[in-house]
């Protein structure tokens, strides 16, 4: 993947040169790789906690993660994109486990802000309402295969390296998942 | 199920404001940037310099001299410096300093109260302050 860098428009920078140039200390590199990646992570984050005010705050302790990490990063077949999503999960599961707070997907929308434009992208409230209900009631395992599959488009194997699965065991998880969702959603 | 599919996919489109991803990224810079960590290790650097400065100034010029404060003295330094103060004269002074009137009023309550004489008895003006002045003799 390249990805276009702002700091230098004539440039145009491979993740690998700039996980390379990062992990040797240079923060501009890692500012390019966080301009790329902080949008997904957000939305992964929001997903999975219940307020705007936690997910800025988990996203930050994420990226902090991963700087004072990315030297011990190695390409073993898992991406950077992939390794940066364990994180933030970890960061997820450890937010949960200090708060020991029973939010989930289900409130995620107590901001009105954030629902009304969540909502500008679904057909209706209701279904939209519906899903996320459904989706919080999916284990958090589910959950994760099911947002990293297709919300944010990480292929099978990718997962299954982050929720230390096999990939059939990985495909068979989301499988169910969808099928849990269709069968809450249209019970005939 | 490709309705479904569809539904969740339509999420990928929830993104952060331009304005916090920017806020964002200079909240993280400002913990990782290396020329931010510089400057703060030159401000605490500088600060120690100035402290040591002022330490060694007070070490070789001695420190200035200044009342003891009063939260310094211990109960024991304060009651000994209650039993130097004479109270016997300074109830005199302030009976000295009494008005006349004042010391009169009380020589006639004195009167009357030990049965010696009373103010009823006393028929003249020149027998009255004469008794005063008696009394006033005794008091002061």
């Amino acid at each position: 993947m390249h990805l276009f860098n702002r700091f230098n428009t004539k440039k145009v920078l491979d993740v690998t040169t700039l996980v390379k140039e990062a992990k040797s200390g240079d923060s501009k590199a890692f500012g390019v790789l966080y301009e790329q990646y902080a949008p997904g992570i957000y939305r992964f984050t929001l997903l999975k906690t219940s307020s705007r005010e936690d997910t800025e705050d988990l996203v930050h302790q994420t990226f902090l993660k991963a700087w004072d990490n990315i030297q011990y990063y190695e390409d073993r077949g898992a991406s950077f994109q992939a390794w940066l999503y364990s994180i933030a999960r970890n960061t997820v599961i450890d937010y949960y486990r200090t708060k020991k707070t029973t939010a989930t997907l289900a409130s995620y929308t107590r901001n009105p802000f954030e629902e009304q434009k969540i909502f500008e992208y679904t057909e209706s409230n209701v279904e939209f309402k519906m899903l996320k209900q459904h989706i919080a009631e999916l284990t958090h395992t589910e959950q994760d295969a099911l947002l990293l599959r297709y919300v944010e488009d990480l292929d099978h194997r990718t997962i299954a390296q982050m929720l230390l699965k096999s990939e059939n065991a990985t495909k068979v998880l989301i499988h169910r998942a969808i099928a849990k969702l269709k069968q809450k959603l249209d019970p005939r | 199920m490709n309705d479904i599919l569809g539904t969740i996919k339509r999420l990928k489109h929830i993104e952060p404001e331009r304005a916090y991803l920017k806020h964002s990224k200079k909240r993280l810079f400002a913990y990782i940037n290396p020329t931010t960590r510089i400057n703060i290790s030159a401000l605490t650097l500088a600060s120690s310099l100035s402290l040591c400065s002022l330490s060694l100034f007070f070490i070789f010029h001695g420190t200035p001299s200044t009342p003891t404060p009063l939260a310094s003295l211990d109960t024991i330094t304060l009651t000994e410096e209650f039993n130097k103060i004479d109270l016997q004269s300074k109830i005199t002074e302030v009976k000295t300093r009494d008005s006349k009137n004042r010391a009169i009023d009380r020589a006639i309550q004195n009167l009357a109260y030990t049965g010696k004489s009373s103010p009823q008895n006393i028929t003249s003006p020149e027998e009255t302050n004469d008794k005063i002045d008696q009394l006033l003799d005794e008091l002061l």
